[in-house]
């Protein structure tokens, strides 16, 4: 038999109900490229061993979508309705890894925000508590060096920026808690924070100016050019730009913003 | 094809160094040159093994006394300490070439590069040419008295030459403005972050020289409470796809401090009709770097095609495509990860009858091909030839006995007709007598026990480990 035809014929009989279903019942080969020999194996196979196999693999996938998923979003999504997202996740992405988290969880995070935008009504939070935690699981202290090549400063991988309600360390820690989330505000919109390094995860509100500095660093300019613009677009900020000017050294120093070295 | 060189804009600071160190394989690392002890100091906190050096006796004195991590701090001068060969994971040596003449210098690197272990770091930093203090301030500051200063000043390129056959990782030089008393000022700098080549495995490995481990336990949450230092196992098996992310490389760190510890992974997907994650192959390299182990392994198996992903370990079909299949990817993780590899026989419950080969001979084809070990699962084996009517004996009597490097203990439940591979009951007396009839037969170096569920009663699993050993004859411990 094919590596390729069994491959492709296993995965079908596990993965798709349907398919399963129509092999069991009307004996229709579940892959097209196979030998009449190869379609005949797969024909005898015991059905009840495969319905035995598609639940040791369901359950596997479950597992692991329940392991991946931050418990602050848990909180938002009843188990019934946990059990069905992680099949349409994995019908939506078949090939799509949950495997490591640091890498999967972002990809997750995102399709569950649209799927669940048109899936009912969620409390108020939940869209805050996406945005943190898709920050949260993009971040990475730990890597190997990477020449910095770009000619101004930017956001290391150990942070990230999102807006939120003005609350949000309080709603974290209330859903940590199991406590209701509906007494906080969702206005005004805060921008925050989050960075890791080698113990834990920090999150701190902006300064709305430092935010929108910090979101325009994308390694073309500098810190003080992307200043300028800002401070001329908002001339209220004309008193406080040393201030601001001096967040640079405080981002470098945690280690967040990276910005070339080199003397001019 | 050569491999392009971008020098980076940006110099490293403390917390860059902290963020490499998950890449810095098993062994101790030498902090030369180590100052007031801020490098020494987080290389052991992440739990890693350092010796720090220095010339400056009151300083090594002050070290001690502020840092009771377990940091060997030693005062002497690098020029003399010995540098064994091939013996350091990593070599920290920042900013110390002031005091280093510069006739000694490349003596001196030649030394650094030599004592760097294969796939370990060398992290050199120094003032260069471009310093404008090169020939005045640093006059005043060098102790060196085997030279008249000016001393020990980096020619242009001077690190990337000495390391240009090497990988380079990071590679700094230029003037950058600097800012402590007596004020602002420019500081002329060399940074570079190199890795040592690490030669590729042997044509052929000779099994029966790898070292036996006596018997172990499979690392999981619920067993951490028990796996302290007294933990009564000779290693612990980790699965090594729950510490690809490396911020758990520190704590992996700190359980290899007291037990040696094996990888085994599940989501290589060896017998996958396509090539292997590039990626993914470069976290699992790091994770067993970590390790130091002599061998790691893996499942005969796949867990994905190019259209699905799967969590559960499949079967291959016993073809001779399968077979060069795997073969054709293990060099690929060769390549990769170069030490042993051993190959577990999965458990299955149902399997087309259109195999080429029996299973042994399939599964003993394939570790030949693919110059593999064999782990072999005599649980699987036993709810394999309960499953599907095998006779394990006569399995076990077709093994080349030097490639069995290792074995696999757990226990299963029965659902309907099925023996589950479920690693949530104690070991059956079948499996007992199977594993016996092994070592019998093949040259045993380690027998882990795998429990996944019903942690209820840990001191029993450390009873099925004493058990194992006992059989296996050997303590190490």
């Amino acid at each position: 038999m094919s590596l390729a035809g069994f491959q492709h014929a296993w995965n079908s009989l596990l993965w798709n109900s349907a398919q399963r279903e129509a092999w069991i019942k009307e004996g229709l080969c579940p892959a097209a490229d196979l030998t009449p020999a190869e379609a005949a194996a797969i024909q005898a196979l015991n059905p009840n061993h495969i319905e035995t196999m598609a639940g040791i693999s369901g359950y596997g996938r479950q597992q692991m979508f329940e392991k991946i998923l931050p418990g602050t979003v848990s909180a938002f999504i009843s188990p019934e309705e946990r059990y069905h997202l992680t099949y349409q996740y994995s019908r939506a992405f078949p090939a799509r890894q949950l495997h490591p988290p640091h890498r999967s969880v972002p990809l997750l995070l995102e399709w569950l925000q649209t799927e669940l935008a048109h899936n009912g009504e969620r409390p108020a939070h939940f869209n805050d508590i996406i945005a943190y935690e898709s920050a949260v699981a993009r971040l990475q202290h730990f890597g190997r060096p990477v020449p910095y090549t770009q000619p101004g400063c930017a956001l290391s991988p150990r942070a990230g920026l999102l807006a939120a309600g003005p609350a949000l360390a309080e709603v974290l820690a209330a859903l940590q808690k199991g406590e209701s989330v509906d007494p906080f505000p969702l206005t005004p919109r805060t921008g925050y924070l989050v960075y890791k390094d080698a113990d834990e995860t920090h999150l701190e509100s902006l300064h709305w100016a430092v935010y929108l500095a910090l979101s325009e660093c994308n390694g073309s300019r500098s810190w003080e050019d992307v200043l300028v613009p800002l401070i001329r677009q908002h001339p209220e900020l004309r008193s406080q730009a040393e201030a601001l000017l001096a967040w640079e050294d405080y981002f470098v120093g945690l280690g967040i913003l990276l910005t070339p070295t080199l003397a001019k | 094809m050569t491999k392009l060189h971008h020098r980076s804009k940006r110099y490293l600071g403390p917390i860059d160094w902290q963020a490499l160190l998950p890449w810095i394989p098993a062994g101790p690392v030498l902090d030369a040159g180590c100052g007031p002890g801020t490098v020494a100091q987080m290389v052991a906190e992440h739990g890693l093994p350092i010796i720090a050096l220095d010339t400056n006796e009151a300083l090594i004195q002050t070290n001690k006394h502020q840092y009771p991590a377990k940091i060997d701090w030693i005062h002497g001068d690098l020029r003399d300490y010995a540098l064994p060969e091939n013996h350091f994971a990593a070599i920290f040596c920042l900013n110390i070439w002031p005091f280093i003449p510069n006739a000694e210098r490349p003596a001196l690197l030649q030394r650094l590069k030599a004592a760097v272990k294969p796939g370990g770091l060398l992290m050199l930093a120094g003032f260069t040419r471009q310093d404008p203090a090169a020939n005045n301030t640093f006059m005043a500051s060098t102790w060196s008295t085997r030279e008249p200063a000016p001393t020990g000043i980096l020619a242009p390129g001077e690190f990337y030459q000495s390391l240009k056959h090497w990988e380079i990782w990071h590679d700094f030089e230029g003037q950058i403005a600097d800012n402590h008393p007596p004020g602002p000022h420019i500081h002329g700098i060399a940074q570079i972050v190199a890795r040592k080549p690490v030669p590729p495995l042997p044509d052929h490995i000779v099994w029966n020289t790898l070292p036996f481990l006596g018997a172990g336990l499979g690392w999981r949450r619920p067993l951490i409470a028990m796996l302290d230092e007294t933990n009564g196992v000779d290693f612990l098996e980790i699965q090594l796809d729950d510490f690809l992310d490396p911020t758990y490389d520190s704590y992996l760190a700190h359980i290899l401090q007291h037990t040696p510890v094996l990888p085994h992974g599940v989501e290589l997907s060896i017998g996958s009709d396509q090539c292997l994650d590039p990626d993914y192959l470069a976290d699992v390299a790091r994770v067993v770097a970590r390790c130091g182990s002599p061998w790691w392994s893996e499942h005969l198996c796949f867990t994905r095609t190019q259209d699905y992903t799967t969590y559960t370990l499949n079967t291959l079909p016993a073809t001779q495509e399968a077979l060069e299949q795997v073969a054709s990817n293990a060099a690929q993780v060769r390549q990769a990860i170069p030490i042993p590899l051993l190959l577990e026989n999965a458990a299955y419950y149902v399997r087309p009858n259109q195999a080429e080969m029996s299973d042994a001979e399939f599964l003993v084809r394939t570790v030949e091909a693919a110059d593999c070990g064999i782990l072999l699962d005599v649980a699987n084996l036993y709810g394999n030839a309960c499953n599907l009517g095998l006779d394990p004996y006569a399995f076990i009597d077709q093994l080349p006995g030097e490639r069995v490097v290792q074995v696999h203990l757990a226990g299963g439940r029965m659902h309907r007709d099925l023996l589950l591979d479920t690693h949530d009951t104690a070991i059956w007396p079948e499996t007992w007598k199977l594993l016996q009839y092994v070592l019998q037969k093949c040259d045993v170096r380690a027998i882990s026990l795998e429990r996944d569920g019903e942690f209820e009663h840990p001191l029993e699993l450390l009873h099925e480990v004493k058990q194992a050993r006992q059989l296996m004859g050997v303590r190490l411990t």
